[in-house]
């Protein structure tokens, strides 16, 4: 007999129960992060590494420009806005690769489908600790003092970035399942908006014309506010730091409904 | 709390459909029955503490049926309630990562599973004797065989506790003596109370573990029942010639088969009681296996094997003329016969092969035509007798226990 109308599924034990779905995205940071530098030679040393690299041929391009960065040391600015970039980006691919990554599990295993992304997320995080170091070394090194008060901008900051993040790599790796392309396009747009954010430049060198548009990134906001607390000495734009904790939080309200929809049928996909 | 005796899963009218078609449909709440469907209304019942069974053919939809079970995979029509837990046995590795060690991933596999990690630490010293791999469970999985990649899986599947176990061919790996004990933990797992749903293609596995049988053809039901019903219907469908015929190997010419081809099977035949070449045959029934031949060069001492295969693949028999040989000079062309008094398979299709050797490899043969033997009147497989082999037997009863009728 065929039934048309919604299918109709009832289950007296839920998928989701607290304590271990938060032990899962544990024991899954944990496997990425271990397996990924347990057979290097160099092996943490890389996570030092990519913002070292990046942080170097920013130096050379800068001198092909030769713009100025005030009496900050170029080294220093940099480094400030590669700091929460390099999360972000690392954070947008891992999430956004993290459901065909672990396509084998979700065949197999039902459970809240979002614990991929959100562990590709904390991976990036530790990445991003490990770099944190490095900036304090530098700003020791260059003499850079801080306002202790003025850090605690940073979790607000990181917080704004974890759901941009969030939003972005799980609606990239829903529509993923069904066609690879948009994870494969996700790193060429994270290359575009890398220099549509004032990480090697300044934000006062964006053209007047483009300001508005350009202040819409939720990301300059990000990356200007770290540079504000950690370089400047002062607190970052209030308007710049609304506007992106309104476009993360209204991406997320689109993208986290459409990713739950979405999620009950990767199993069917990947 | 679920009681014994209680529906742990109930489908009604539960149909399925895998791709974009099925997504759209589930915005719109709007389908019809055209297309395909990897499940085609079904209602099923299953109790607490039942072994229920489901078997059927490549794509019959068995694996489907566990991954909505297991809630990985959402139904598209009908109606479905699931009480109790539900762990699903799917192919146990997945999830494995090389670089971490074994213990590693017993803390992955457990968290993959819905442990928390002491739950995970209080099962250890069991997981580890379980996995009877000794000093490799502090290896990278890496540098371990695919069959110790196995046991890690059973190792944590096999004692966590939930309400209802789906299990889906994951027997098929590791050798036969953890496979015994796979079998006798899941029986165990089953006299405590929980729900047991396995899908095999292997009627033989079905048959000793459960009680109920779920046949599932093209996504619909075929048949549900008694295990002693359903496997003799089931053997009885699969033994239909014309379907299973046409599926049959293709004959190989003989310019392209293996061996030096002095000699070649041209064909071979199968003859019932009266010397009439058939492709069915009874169990019991004397048959006769002729084999026509042509030589290039006179063959000393051949010797003919025939191979009978069952559809596991399984070479249920291989008939020999090692021992009666001597002395035989084969020339030209001609036949020789291989005679069985009382054929003794029980009920199934078989393929058959024919190797041929003298000093060197000479022919394989493989026969284009599927053999099928059927049961017969008098011959109870179809509720009593199971396995592969039917011997012919006698029961001698005690003489006081039989009461028998009084002679007037």
């Amino acid at each position: 007999m065929f039934q048309t109308g919604r299918a109709v599924v009832r289950r007296s034990a839920s998928a989701f129960r607290f304590r271990p779905t938060v032990e899962l995205i544990q024991a899954l940071v944990y496997r990425d992060f271990t397996a990924r530098y347990r057979r290097s030679w160099l092996g943490l040393g890389w996570a030092f590494l990519q913002p070292l690299f990046q942080m170097v041929i920013f130096n050379i391009i800068r001198g092909v420009m030769g713009f100025s960065t005030g009496e900050t040391p170029y080294m220093v600015f940099s480094f400030a806005g590669l700091l929460p970039w390099t999360f972000f980006s690392r954070a947008v691919t891992g999430a956004a690769g993290s459901i065909r990554a672990n396509a084998n599990v979700i065949k197999k295993m039902a459970m809240p489908r979002e614990v991929f992304p959100l562990a590709a997320i904390a991976v990036s995080f530790i990445d991003f600790a490990i770099a944190a170091l490095i900036m304090a070394g530098m700003m020791l090194a260059y003499n850079v003092s801080v306002n202790p008060l003025l850090l605690l901008w940073l979790p607000l900051l990181l917080a704004i970035e974890v759901v941009l993040a969030f939003a972005i790599g799980m609606s990239t790796a829903a529509l993923g399942t069904y066609r690879q392309d948009v994870i494969l396009a996700i790193s060429f747009v994270m290359q575009f908006w890398l220099y549509a954010t004032p990480i090697m430049y300044p934000l006062d060198r964006v053209p007047e014309s483009w300001a508005p548009l350009y202040r819409l990134n939720p990301m300059a906001g990000v990356v200007e506010g770290f540079r504000n607390v950690l370089v400047d000495g002062h607190a970052p734009p209030t308007d710049l730091i609304v506007t992106s904790a309104a476009i993360s939080l209204a991406l997320l309200a689109v993208a986290w409904p459409v990713f739950r929809w979405l999620s009950a049928y990767f199993a069917d996909v990947v | 709390m679920v009681m014994a005796g209680d529906v742990v899963v109930r489908l009604e009218h539960v149909w399925k459909r895998y791709g974009l078609r099925a997504l759209l449909e589930s915005l719109t709440g709007r389908s019809d029955e055209g297309g395909r469907w990897a499940l085609r209304d079904i209602s099923l019942q299953v109790h607490r503490g039942e072994a229920l069974g489901v078997i059927g053919r490549n794509g019959a939809g068995k694996s489907t049926l566990l991954k909505i079970l297991a809630g990985v995979s959402p139904i598209t029509r009908g109606y479905m309630e699931v009480n109790g837990s539900v762990f699903p046995m799917i192919e146990l590795n997945a999830g494995l990562h090389p670089e971490l060690t074994g213990r590693e991933n017993i803390y992955l596999l457990g968290a993959i599973m819905g442990l928390t990690r002491s739950e995970v630490n209080a099962l250890m010293p069991q997981i580890e004797d379980f996995c009877e791999l000794g000093d490799w469970f502090d290896q990278p999985v890496r540098k371990y065989s695919s069959g110790m990649r196995a046991r890690l899986g059973f190792g944590v599947a096999m004692n966590v506790r939930a309400d209802i176990l789906l299990i889906d061919e994951v027997l098929a790996v590791g050798d036969f003596a953890f496979q015994k004990k796979c079998i006798s933990k899941m029986s165990q797992i089953v006299s405590t109370g929980s729900t047991l749903i396995f899908v095999s293609h292997n009627p033989y596995m079905v048959e000793r573990m459960c009680d109920r049988v779920l046949w599932l053809d093209e996504g619909r039901i075929a048949d549900l029942g008694e295990t002693g019903k359903v496997i003799p219907r089931y053997f009885e469908q699969a033994a239909a010639p014309a379907k299973v015929t046409a599926s049959g190997p293709h004959p190989q010419a003989a310019d392209t088969r293996p061996g030096s081809g002095d000699l070649r099977i041209t064909d071979l035949e199968v003859l019932d009681a009266h010397g009439k070449p058939v492709d069915t045959v009874f169990v019991g029934d004397p048959v006769t296996f002729r084999l026509h031949y042509a030589t290039r060069e006179p063959v000393h001492e051949p010797n003919f094997g025939i191979r009978i295969i069952d559809p596991n693949n399984t070479m249920i028999a291989v008939l020999s003329s090692i021992l009666e040989k001597k002395g035989v000079v084969l020339s030209g062309s001609g036949h020789v016969d291989c005679c069985v008094d009382n054929f003794p398979l029980m009920p199934n299709v078989y393929s058959l092969q024919v190797r041929v050797s003298g000093m060197v490899m000479l022919d394989l043969y493989n026969h284009p035509t599927r053999l099928t033997v059927r049961g017969r009147p008098g011959i109870s497989m179809s509720t009593g007798d199971k396995g592969l082999v039917y011997l012919a037997r006698k029961w001698v009863w005690p003489e006081s226990a039989v009461k028998r009728p009084q002679a007037r």
